[in-house]
């Protein structure tokens, strides 16, 4: 067996990984270096191309017509006037394709939306729901009560469906957004 | 600081003298010599002491200070104490293991603190084995100083004969042996087992008007005394100066001739083998 016992300090713990950790830091930089080198290259190569572009474009944009804006009074007029129609067109609450999209998950399984009147402006929707079970069609009315973006959850109406040779409950469900 | 893959250089701290050897891309390149105005290891370091091995150490090697070469330094054997602890148990750590070293050694003789280095050598009839060498801390702290004082950054610090004892590895540790190692203020005797781990390593000062029959003399004493705990010596090798008179004399008291290494300085044992 070689004798390796040295009179010398040992070196310091973190010596070897300090190493090695400074030539992957070296190995890093020569290769972002390399890196680098190669796309001053490539972008040296597109340069003229690029160059002769820009002459083209700048010569374009000199040559278009130029269109003078209207005064700085008559634009915020102008704005003004947009913001406004935007406010009159303005939904209340959620889209139809949002509440659709809630109320899927939240329907029971024996309980069928037979229609929907969503009127957004008013912020409200009319529901048509329907079930052999009106115990179902409680407990779909309770989920949407509990639902705290609802202002008012209200049964308009109840009754019974003609279809024949089957008997299901509907319910008439109005609901209102908080505004 | 210029990088040299190639060239390296050793350094042998004598008693009376420091010698330097450079070696680049496999070749000697220079070897100098450089006497001490005051000996070494004699009593308790002191500045002036320091003051002239660093003195040597920059005639001698000038041109390494600062420099990105491996330097290897070489001690005389004496100045190192050596041992093989049997022990029961191996600590765990590594400084547990020198706390370990330099109990025993404190334990078993000395004066002053001590400088300690230590391996693990396996097991040997089921216990594990501790080879230890041990040198006065002073004038460990003597060589360090006078080295950073000269700008020379050693590589390792070692013994002669362990470099002797590496350098011929393979070759020794074939089966159990001997290894005299011979310099010319000190000199050593190794002594290993079947599996090449040294059990027992002797080394002195060399005394004036000593000559080789003197110390072909001590060697086989030793030998014996070794042999006679049970253990063998199946061969006995020669290196450092002086290789071909010390084997003739080694040869006389045998019963089997020597093998000759070759005729090294320390210095450039320590340059070859780091």
């Amino acid at each position: 067996m070689k004798i390796s016992a040295d009179f010398l300090d040992a070196r310091p713990r973190l010596a070897r990984p300090l190493a090695g950790a400074l030539w992957s830091l070296a190995l890093a930089g020569a290769l972002g270096a390399a890196w680098l080198a190669a796309e001053v290259i490539e972008m040296r190569d597109a340069r003229p191309q690029l160059e002769v572009r820009l002459a083209r474009l700048e010569a374009q944009a000199a040559g278009a017509p130029r269109a003078e804006l209207p005064p700085p009074v008559e634009l915020a007029a102008l704005r003004e006037r947009v913001h406004a129609l935007n406010k009159l067109s303005g939904l209340r609450g959620w889209s139809t394709t949002q509440l659709l999209d809630w109320l899927g998950p939240r329907l029971p399984e024996n309980v069928h939306l037979v229609s929907l009147q969503h009127r957004a402006r008013e912020g409200e929707a009319l529901l048509v729901a329907e079930s052999p079970s009106a115990e179902a069609l409680t407990a779909f009315l309770l989920r949407l009560e509990r639902e705290a973006r609802f202002d008012e959850v209200l049964l308009s109406k109840q009754g019974t469906a003609n279809a024949p040779g089957a008997s299901a409950v509907q319910f008439e469900i109005r609901v209102r957004w908080k505004s | 600081m210029s990088p040299s893959s190639t060239e390296r250089a050793g350094l042998a701290i004598g008693r009376d003298s420091v010698g330097c050897a450079r070696i680049s891309a496999g070749k000697i390149r220079s070897m100098g010599e450089e006497r001490l105005p005051l000996p070494l290891f004699r009593g308790a370091p002191t500045a002036q002491a320091a003051a002239g091995l660093a003195g040597a150490l920059r005639a001698l090697a000038a041109d390494l200070a600062r420099r990105y070469v491996p330097l290897h330094v070489s001690l005389p054997d004496a100045a190192v104490r050596w041992a093989t602890f049997e022990l029961d148990e191996l600590p765990a750590t590594r400084a547990a293991r020198l706390e370990l070293t330099r109990f025993r050694f404190e334990r078993e003789g000395g004066a002053g603190e001590a400088a300690c280095a230590c391996q693990p050598l396996g097991r040997a009839d089921g216990k594990p084995l501790l080879f230890g060498m041990a040198m006065d801390a002073g004038w460990r702290r003597c060589i360090a100083g006078a080295l950073a004082d000269a700008g020379l950054r050693a590589w390792s610090l070692n013994p002669n004969a362990c470099r002797q004892f590496n350098r011929y590895h393979e070759r020794l540790t074939q089966s159990s042996g001997a290894l005299v190692s011979l310099a010319a203020d000190a000199w050593s005797l190794w002594l290993w087992d079947e599996r090449g781990r040294p059990r027992y390593v002797r080394a002195r000062w060399r005394l004036a008007g000593e000559d080789h029959a003197a110390l072909a003399q001590e060697v086989e004493r030793s030998i014996l005394a070794y042999v006679q705990t049970g253990r063998s010596v199946a061969r006995v090798f020669v290196a450092g100066t002086e290789t071909a008179a010390m084997g003739d004399a080694l040869d006389e008291r045998l019963r089997e001739p020597c093998t000759r290494l070759d005729a090294e300085p320390p210095a450039m044992a320590a340059a070859l083998e780091p």
